[in-house]
């Protein structure tokens, strides 16, 4: 006579269950399972407490999805996947100053060193704002995982902290050990632009482009090195694929904008900088090309207020002084643009275009002696470059030959038919200065203005 | 002169107030006189007569209805839309801004269901004809001038002279929807059924009741004895009610090849693409409008908006100078003149627009409207400091303005005040939550440190 031996069945006996539901994606079942289960074991099963958190984190409970996590903490201690799954929920919630020390927790009591924390504590401490740390955290986990998100997180942490270069010794690095992603080489691409090596930013965006066509920030940046290459029709081409995509970019509108007044069809170009303005109102560089624009549609008006927008917008930069100054020029106020003039001289190094000009204004309003001394720190300046731009030479041999004349005889006529030949050569140039400037790749969507049209009751 | 002459004579010349007291004479001489009794209540009909049609406001999805079957409407078929129309902004109850006011696109706080949530029972008469019940009642000197308990139903409704006249007296002066109901069910009855006008006043009584599925009913069956264009409009409206915005667009076109370039039809038309988010259709009936009739207002200033929020603010400005010639002076249409002028660079008379209308604008909310667009002035012109200040005296007409919320977050944290900018994101998100930049703003602003390079 045997004796039935009372055995209980071990909990984890429908862990498969619980799991090829989840798989499966029969999510109520699932549910019910797990209900039934930490009934039966009086609230210690651990897989199903797992489990469920998981689930309650994919349909965002993430609070419950916490109570959950910690539940099975409580249950076993020695796991680190338990702590982290804790750690993950604190930051979703936003808490990362605690969520940073579970992370911490869990690195103590993980056997083998883990990349995923290493990374997720260089979140933390980047969300915390402690760069440093995070550095160091993260390039732990880049050692370890070589995982595409730790070096995208590394390349984020070095450009905030303004090391271009190191920045793209990373993304190369990326580049190798996952050479199939478009993020990426667009990443990699956009970082070398900025640097200035257009070559291989163009590889590395073409190559994102090839592999998948309608990545807009790839397109903007290919179309932004075509363009610097003058080669209008290419740029504007890859510029009307990405703004199918992405018809909010500002950047995308300010560079269709600057093709075409590029090909000298400023209606088109005021409009497209308008409906960039439209979508960013506070953009300092849209306005500036506006006022470019206008300026070259002999409307020096307009394009005064759109520069006095720019220069109320961003006090501290030269050119929007610069073409502020070419506007009060052409509106027969050489006093004010000759006080732009030198406050834009104030903000940059050495700019010939300032020069010239300020000197310009200084012999218009008759003050000869200022205008010879301001001539003579051209001079002075320009004497060691050797890629001096020729329309400059040109123009600053022209302003010579004025001034000596003056001094000499003091010629009115002659000297105000010479100026208004003069004030045009200034602003093609400042032209040309405006646009290399503006191509620039601006990401940020922030400034989304809301607009109201008031209805119209009758 | 006789006395019924004279009173006859008055109403003719709308001089109701006088022909109401003649009749009254007439009736105390002699009590049972139909003539001037059917005439008193003509006249009081008709001194508070209003267009019922344009008064009542549609609540989408008001309609009590059992027969629903998916939570969710198919795509293109519901007016209650997330419309991928992103450059045009939104009123704060979600529908899209349109050029004119009416009564569903108003955005009174307080009206729509969906944003006040009270325990106010639906009715679907509208607040305005309720109203008018009330305030005629006491306008009486002794008492009602008929008592509506005692009156025999039955025999008015058989009788094809007063039948009618007693039903609007009832339906519009009274407000008395029941007793009007069963006056116009007992008139169908004797009248076998082959009244259209009585089936169409039937309509309007359930629709009152909220009894819209018989009134739909009782319209096709009046559209099958007479086309009427104010039968298709009703029709249209009740599908309008029930959220079925294609078979409201089958009805338009029914009555289009009826009454083809009908204004009123075509405004429908116009009204529903726009609903619908297909705004470049809506425009294209609203040009045939203005062909047909050169000064619908409406029409015009539909178009205007296009323009506007297409780009293209010079057509916009002249179509809001074709309304302003038509003799149209208002606060709303010198601030769409104001801005229009802004954005096609004639900055000199922009100022002047806008000082017109803060000079015609009594509403505080109107007012606080054209300060938030005067911000816009200041951000032209580079000027954050006035901006802020402009959108504080906005927000001072009307503290729920979420989108000036929005925008002064946006100013402040320009000016390095990154709490105080938090802090209006989250007022704004609270005010309209269907408003999605304040959100985005946010979030941008909690994942700052990864954004410092810019």
């Amino acid at each position: 006579m045997g004796t039935a031996i009372f055995e209980p069945s071990p909990l984890e006996q429908l862990n498969w269950l619980i799991h090829l539901q989840y798989v499966r994606g029969e999510v109520t079942k699932c549910k019910e399972l797990i209900r039934r289960q930490i009934k039966k074991s009086n609230g210690k099963h651990e897989y199903a407490f797992f489990k469920q958190g998981v689930m309650l984190r994919e349909d965002d409970k993430i609070q419950e999805a916490l109570e959950s996590f910690q539940m099975c903490h409580r249950l076993n201690c020695d796991n680190a996947d338990n702590i982290k799954e804790v750690a993950k929920c604190l930051f979703l919630l936003r808490k990362y100053r605690i969520a940073l020390e579970a992370y911490l927790e869990a690195e103590r009591i993980s056997t083998k060193p883990d990349w995923e924390i290493y990374q997720n504590i260089g979140q933390c401490w980047v969300s915390l704002g402690e760069n440093a740390k995070a550095k160091e955290y993260t390039k732990k986990a880049v050692q370890l995982g070589k995982q595409e998100c730790s070096y995208a997180l590394l390349i984020k942490i070095l450009i905030s902290e303004g090391d271009l270069q190191a920045a793209i010794t990373v993304s190369n690095a990326a580049l190798e050990a996952c050479p199939d992603s478009t993020v990426m080489l667009t990443e990699s691409g956009l970082l070398h632009l900025k640097v200035g090596q257009i070559q291989p930013a163009f590889q590395c965006l073409s190559s994102a482009v090839a592999l998948n066509p309608s990545c807009s920030a790839a397109l903007l940046g290919i179309g932004c090195i075509t363009q610097a290459h003058e080669e209008y029709e290419v740029a504007l081409s890859k510029y009307k694929i990405a703004v199918q995509i992405n018809p909010d970019s500002i950047a995308l509108w300010n560079n269709i904008g600057m093709c075409f007044f590029a090909k000298q069809k400023y209606i088109a170009a005021i409009s497209c900088l308008k409906r960039a303005l439209w979508i960013s109102p506070l953009n300092w560089k849209v306005l500036l090309n506006l006022g470019l624009v206008h300026l070259s549609t002999n409307q020096p008006a307009s394009a005064f207020n759109f520069l006095c927008a720019a220069v109320n917008l961003r006090p501290d930069a030269a050119l929007p002084f610069l073409a502020l100054g070419c506007a009060l020029f052409e509106l027969k106020d050489p006093e004010n643009s000759l006080k732009a003039f030198q406050q834009a001289e104030l903000f940059s190094k050495n700019d010939y275009g300032i020069m010239l000009n300020s000197t310009l204004a200084l012999l218009t309003i008759g003050q000869h002696e200022q205008a010879l001394i301001a001539l003579e720190k051209f001079k002075k300046a320009s004497e060691n470059d050797g890629q001096l731009d020729k329309q400059v030479i040109d123009f600053s041999h022209k302003l010579e030959n004025k001034l000596k004349k003056l001094m000499g005889k003091n010629e009115l006529e002659e000297l105000s038919e010479s100026l208004l030949e003069n004030s045009e050569v200034t602003n093609t140039k400042q032209n040309n200065d405006g646009e290399e400037d503006n191509v620039d790749i601006n990401k940020n969507s922030e400034n989304v203005n809301v607009r109201n049209l008031q209805s119209d009751e009758v | 002169m006789e006395p019924l002459y004279f009173a006859l004579s008055c109403y003719r010349r709308r001089n109701f107030d006088k022909c109401v007291q003649v009749c009254t004479d007439i009736l105390e001489k002699q009590p049972l006189d139909q003539a001037a009794w059917c005439l008193k209540m003509r006249a009081l009909t008709k001194r508070i007569y209003i267009d019922d049609i344009e008064s009542e406001e549609i609540v989408v999805g008001d309609a009590l209805d059992d027969d629903t079957v998916a939570s969710a409407p198919r795509p293109g078929t519901s007016m209650k839309l997330e419309a991928a129309l992103t450059a045009r902004p939104r009123t704060s109850t979600g529908r899209p801004i349109t050029g004119i006011n009416r009564p569903g696109t108003q955005m009174r706080p307080g009206t729509s269901i969906e944003r006040l949530k009270t325990a106010r029972p639906l009715t679907g008469q509208s607040v305005r004809a309720i109203r008018l019940g009330t305030a005629a009642m006491y306008s009486h000197r002794d008492g009602p001038f008929i008592q509506v308990s005692r009156l025999n139903l039955i025999k008015y409704g058989k009788d094809p002279c007063l039948s009618k006249p007693l039903f609007e007296y009832l339906f519009y002066h009274e407000g008395d929807v029941r007793n009007a109901m069963e006056l116009a069910v007992q008139a169908t009855q004797a009248n076998r059924f082959e009244d259209w006008w009585w089936k169409v006043q039937l309509a309007k009584c359930y629709n009152a009741l909220n009894l819209v599925r018989d009134g739909e009913q009782q319209l096709r069956s009046a559209l099958r004895q007479h086309t009427h264009i104010e039968t298709f409009i009703r029709l249209i409206r009740i599908y309008l009610r029930l959220d079925q915005p294609l078979s409201a667009l089958e009805i338009c076109k029914a009555g289009l090849t009826t009454f083809p370039n009908d204004v009123s039809i075509s405004t429908e038309v116009a009204r529903l693409y726009e609903g619908l988010g297909d705004v470049q259709l809506s425009v294209k009936h609203y040009r045939n409008i203005v062909i047909e009739d050169a000064m619908n207002t409406e029409a015009i200033a539909c178009i205007g908006v296009y323009h506007f929020y297409s780009n293209q603010p010079e057509f916009a400005l002249r179509h809001y100078r074709r309304i302003l010639a038509m003799g149209v002076h208002s606060a709303e249409l010198y601030n769409n003149l104001g801005l229009c002028c802004l954005y096609s660079q004639q900055l000199d008379l922009t100022m002047a627009c806008f000082q017109r209308a803060l000079d015609l604008a009594i509403d505080p909310l109107i007012k606080a409207e054209v300060w938030y667009n005067l911000s816009h002035v200041a951000i032209a012109a580079g000027d954050v400091e006035l901006a802020i200040q402009c959108l504080s005296i906005c927000l001072v007409m009307d503290s729920t303005h979420a989108p000036a919320f929005n925008n002064l977050a946006i100013l402040q944290y320009k000016l390095g005040r990154t709490n105080l900018a938090k802090a209006y994101f989250n007022t704004a998100k609270n005010l309209q939550p269907s408003l999605f930049e304040p959100q985005k703003n946010l979030e941008y602003l909690q994942n700052r440190y990864l954004n410092t390079f810019e």
